[in-house]
């Protein structure tokens, strides 16, 4: 019941949303018209075509035409709309006429949220990229062409490098990049800026980022989420771990509470640690003490004595407390 | 055969992607040196496509010194031949190729590493883009330390020597991923199509452990676990609105089973308690359902609105069966029937537990999101969701005692059972939070931000039914109960920042968060909490790259509860990190690369233990790191056909330094830590044969060493990893 309760109430609150949005559209095409150019304000006879920019920038226009931006204009559903280099530098007309470098869209001193506004006049409407005006990178001023080159990116070198570790030496190597446009490859163009994780990549235990088994974007959404650190879901409402840890999805009919209320991250730091399990203490007793003491009736259930005597075989608790996640038989997750 | 089979695959890669070598040298063109000696290059071509691919195989050796075990658990590179670190990427001359536009294929850890992968990625901008994945890794863990059983604070205070030599929680397993994933008319504004598969299997040996009798038994568990993900949607434009729709199907099975015969026990005292027989089987079957459905909308240039609603419905079924058979059952336990008095030895003819159970998990997720752009240069957004979940499991019990015993000078048997004993578990989650922010671009070289976040989460557990302990009740009988625990809490906190740009090539992050985190579970309370992260990126110039940051985190819990002050049952966790780097080419043919970083954390919780039966109820957990990273990696053209790269490691964690516990004492407290270093020098010299070849000649050294205060034996050990390769490239650029 309260389940069925929560889901009309987001369905009224969407139907909702809709209709302010379907009433407000109108008011959307007028504004676009007084607007600055965009794609769906597209008027032909103040475009030129790439073919004219190609005339003075023939290295960018070289390197532009083999991205995918370049495509657009051989798909019926962008016919009539602005395409090539004039969808983000506006037409050229004016440009071309008077040669007054005024006259087209520079992005050399715009902001890195002007210069993202620009991108999202396409790409906003992508699941992936709908909270991009709400993200991390937003909130510190971190723009899309930080991470993408909007032209083609360098094809690389092939440089010596290390032979167990996605290194700096690589983080260029040919096509790995110029799928998405990024600028470098991937573990290495997060790191540049997080480099306070890459140590963790290099302790005993980790997540084979670095090995290049696992991207950073596996886990992360870099455009935004409503997730803190801006991680993916998995499987619809549950956390990025499950992904690839399906066997701690459960349902159990015993769940470990915390697993599914506080997330992973409260036993095990995710991206690399010294200690096995990638668990946040070295002494699995003294994790679980910390939660399960229950000196003035305000914690979690404790270890009554005299066997919890952190002695031999009792000194780790998930020696007996074996399916700590989660059990289907046993409520003190013994089997 | 599997594993003949795999090298089969791999070689069919291999003659793959030599083929397309072949047929993209017939058409390369020539290239012309430059007065350096190096050459600039066109790709090669094929067609209509360009191709630009390096692919590396080899041999590697390897000699392991110290602690197999250890290494074997922290890196697992085994001698062999090995696919190094591969590339394919084809591109259409003109951007518009046929059947795909782009394809790359990526490659690397085939052979003899412990994990390897391959990454599919082919596009034609007007029908299709795929993207697929598989993944595999080999894990071992074979350790001696905490989690090994017989670890211990101090061998002196316990009255059994410790097995140093026998893990608990040892394991051998593999596990193979997947993503598939294809998108229709990529580029299509109106619509388009997703459909996605991602499986994973998970299959080995894996010890577990059995509580029974009193006693520990390290059981060997076949582990059978697989998973398929399967997934359909659609997102595109509908007028002014931008939908996605997600529907997605999981369908996870476990045929895990442990099938074992005599056992002995873990503690090693006379009276100790031995399986004869163990065999359990516990097939379960899941199931995920989840729907996804998100609207955005920009409306007036000025209001950018997000919804999103994600439904999941998750199920369970199980159905377990464990029989075991032993001698010596310890009294303690086989206190039934109560005449006559337990003795021993005691023969267990079979113990039998059969439960069977069905848990359903619906969880319900919302979100909308608003950004008002309220001038070019103020925006204001407020992220509002509100999550529910109920898990609801339910499980029935029975089971079946046969024991055979002394009495006087006879032997006894006597069982004991009972059936469908019925347990139902309900957890009900609800979470509602809301986050309010500005920010403000001043100009080009500065902007700001600044919030507030607001939390409210109520979780209800109920239980109903036989409590039935860790292993089912015997005697007495078990007595239906019920009992409901409700907490709820508020959580409030600020947050703010700023982006500086105090010259051209220089910025500067700032961002901080103080207010309580709502770990309901963790210490119940909230933890009062600081986050203050500061960094620098400064370019001088396109080949130099300076970077610094520092993040500091306090969370504290030294709040107020029903009333109850936890002044004396507080938790304080600090952490401090220090990151500094450089990035420097300093000519086109020598390049560096540095950096170290300093992990500083500190731990301090009040907690109640028991040590040799002794209660501590205002103990002390500490736990300490102290972590120092350093690296240095450097590329260098020594000749026009040599290049070196060299790179050094080290983690060295001087964790709780000279610091030791004192479990005993009044209040006594634990301490933790793992102090150990671990480095790796590296070293590789290409050799450039031709234009089309390269040989590599690399050495690579680990040394991994570890404090006594890790566990009673420190599990070091060194290994050499020389190797040598091949690379071929196509259409190479130097």
């Amino acid at each position: 019941m309260r389940v069925s309760r929560i889901i009309k109430s987001l369905i009224l609150c969407l139907s909702l949303i809709v209709a302010t949005m379907w009433l407000a559209s109108g008011t959307s095409s007028q504004s676009t018209k007084q607007g600055q150019p965009k794609p769906a304000a597209y008027n032909k006879e103040d475009y030129v075509g790439s073919d004219t920019c190609k005339d003075c920038h023939e290295d960018q226009f070289k390197a532009f035409s083999h991205t995918s931006h370049a495509q657009l204009i051989k798909i019926s559903s962008w016919k009539d709309k602005a395409t090539g280099c004039e969808s983000c530098h506006g037409p050229g007309k004016a440009h071309i006429e008077e040669g007054d470098p005024k006259k087209i869209i520079s992005f050399k001193n715009k902001s890195s949220k002007e210069i993202s506004e620009t991108c999202l006049g396409c790409h906003a409407g992508r699941e992936e990229h709908n909270n991009f005006r709400r993200g991390e990178h937003w909130r510190n001023d971190v723009g899309c062409i930080d991470c993408h080159s909007s032209h083609q990116t360098d094809t690389g070198r092939n440089l010596a490098s290390s032979n167990v570790l996605v290194s700096t030496a690589n983080a260029q190597k040919p096509g790995f990049a110029s799928i998405r446009l990024l600028k470098l490859n991937e573990p290495q163009l997060c790191l540049s800026c997080h480099s306070e994780v890459k140590h963790q990549f290099n302790l005993p235990f980790h997540h084979k980022v670095l090995e290049g088994a696992m991207k950073c974007s596996d886990c992360h959404n870099p455009h935004g989420g409503f997730e803190l650190k801006q991680t993916r879901l998995a499987t619809g409402a549950d956390s990025a771990c499950i992904k690839c840890h399906a066997d701690k999805q459960g349902p159990f009919v015993y769940e470990h509470a915390p697993v599914k209320t506080e997330g992973c991250v409260s036993c095990h730091t995710p991206h690399g640690s010294a200690n096995p399990r990638l668990l946040t203490t070295s002494r699995v007793a003294q994790l679980c003490l910390t939660c399960h003491s229950s000196a003035h009736d305000v914690g979690a259930i404790e270890p009554a004595g005299p066997q919890h005597n952190l002695n031999a075989q009792y000194a780790n608790c998930t020696n007996c407390h074996v399916k700590i996640h989660g059990s289907r038989s046993s409520p003190v997750f013994f089997r | 055969m599997k594993k003949h089979g795999t090298h089969l695959l791999l070689l069919l890669g291999l003659i793959t992607l030599f083929v397309a070598t072949a047929r993209a040298q017939q058409a390369a063109p020539s290239p012309s040196p430059k007065a350096d000696g190096t050459v600039n290059e066109t790709p090669d071509a094929v067609g209509d496509y360009n191709v630009v691919s390096s692919l590396e195989f080899g041999y590697r050796g390897i000699r392991v010194g110290g602690d197999v075990n250890k290494y074997k658990s922290d890196l697992n590179y085994k001698a062999g031949p090995r696919v190094f670190d591969s590339s394919f990427l084809m591109k259409s001359k003109d951007g518009s190729g046929g059947l795909f536009d782009t394809l790359l294929v990526t490659s690397t850890g085939w052979g003899a590493d412990p994990q390897g992968n391959v990454r599919v990625s082919a596009e034609n901008a007007k029908w299709y883009r795929f993207e697929g994945s598989y993944r595999r890794f080999k894990y071992y863990r074979f350790l001696n330390n905490f989690a090994n059983p017989n670890w211990v604070f101090s061998p002196a205070t316990f009255s059994v020597a410790p097995k140093q030599f026998t893990g608990e929680h040892n394991n051998d397993r593999r596990m193979q991923l997947g993503d598939f994933d294809l998108t229709i008319l990529p580029k299509n504004q109106t619509i388009r199509f997703n459909i996605g598969f991602s499986p994973e299997r998970v299959s080995g040996v894996a010890f577990t452990n059995y509580h029974s009798g009193g006693n520990e038994f390290n059981l060997p568990s076949n582990v059978r676990s697989r998973a398929n993900d399967f997934r359909v949607g659609a997102d595109g434009k509908l007028g002014p609105l931008d939908f996605s729709f997600l529907q997605g199907f999981r369908r996870f099975r476990d045929d895990g089973t442990i099938d074992v015969g005599i056992t002995p026990g873990i503690n090693l005292n006379p009276t100790v308690a031995t399986l004869t027989s163990f065999h359990r089987d516990e097939p379960a079957r899941g199931s995920v359902n989840y729907t996804r459905f998100s609207l955005h909308s920009l409306i007036a240039k000025k209001l950018d609105i997000t919804g999103r609603i994600v439904h999941t419905k998750a199920t369970s079924e199980f159905t377990l069966a464990e029989t075991f058979t032993g001698r010596n059952w310890n009294p303690r336990v086989t206190g039934w029937p109560p005449s006559p008095p337990a003795a021993t030895p005691n023969i267990l003819n079979l113990g039998r537990y059969v439960v069977t159970g069905e848990t359903e998990r619906p969880n319900t997720l919302g979100d909308v999101g608003i950004t008002w752009l309220v001038t070019d240069n103020l925006r204001i957004s407020n992220t509002f969701r509100v999550e529910d979940f109920e898990i609801d499991g339910t499980a029935v019990f029975s089971d079946f005692f046969s024991i055979t015993r002394g009495s006087g000078a006879t032997l006894r048997t006597d069982t004991v059972g009972f059936n469908n004993l019925d347990a139902n578990r309900t957890t009900n989650y609800r979470k509602y939070q809301n986050t309010f922010e500005g920010d403000y671009q001043f100009n080009n070289r500065f902007a700001m931000h600044l919030g507030y976040r607001y939390g409210k989460r109520n979780i209800e557990e109920s239980f109903e039914g036989f409590n039935l302990g860790s292993n089912g009740s015997l005697t007495p009988a078990a007595v239906r109960t019920a009992e409901i625990i409700d907490e709820e809490n508020h959580t409030h906190a600020v947050l703010g920042g700023f982006k500086a740009r105090p010259a051209k090539n220089w910025s500067l992050y700032f961002d901080a968060e103080h207010g309580t985190a709502d770990n309901v579970f963790t210490r119940i309370g909230n933890y009062d909490y600081t986050n203050i992260r500061g960094k620098s990126r400064y370019s001088p110039h396109k080949r130099l790259s300076l970077n610094l940051a520092v993040i500091a985190k306090n969370n504290a819990n030294p709040s107020e509860i029903a009333g109850v002050s936890l002044e004396d049952f507080g938790v304080s966790i600090k952490s401090r990190v220090f990151t500094s780097s450089i990035d420097w080419t300093a000519t086109s043919n020598v390049s560096f690369n540095t950096g170290y970083n300093f992990n500083w954390v500190n731990s301090d919780a009040v907690v109640e233990y028991f040590f040799n039966s002794v209660r501590h109820p205002f103990g002390r957990s500490l736990y300490y790191m102290r972590n120092h990273y350093f690296f240095f990696d450097t590329v260098a053209r020594l000749h026009p056909r040599a290049t070196l790269y060299a790179a050094y490691r080290i983690n060295k964690d001087t964790g709780q330094g000279g610091r030791i516990a004192d479990p005993t004492g009044n209040p006594g407290f634990l301490i933790a830590s793992y102090p150990m270093s671990f480095q790796t020098p590296e070293a590789r010299l290409s050799i450039k044969l031709s234009r089309r070849l390269d040989w590599n000649v690399g050495y690579q050294y680990y040394n991994y060493n570890e404090s006594a205060a890790v566990g009673p034996r420190p599990q070091n050990y060194h290994s050499h990893l020389p190797y040598t390769s091949l690379r071929v490239y196509f259409g190479r650029r130097e």
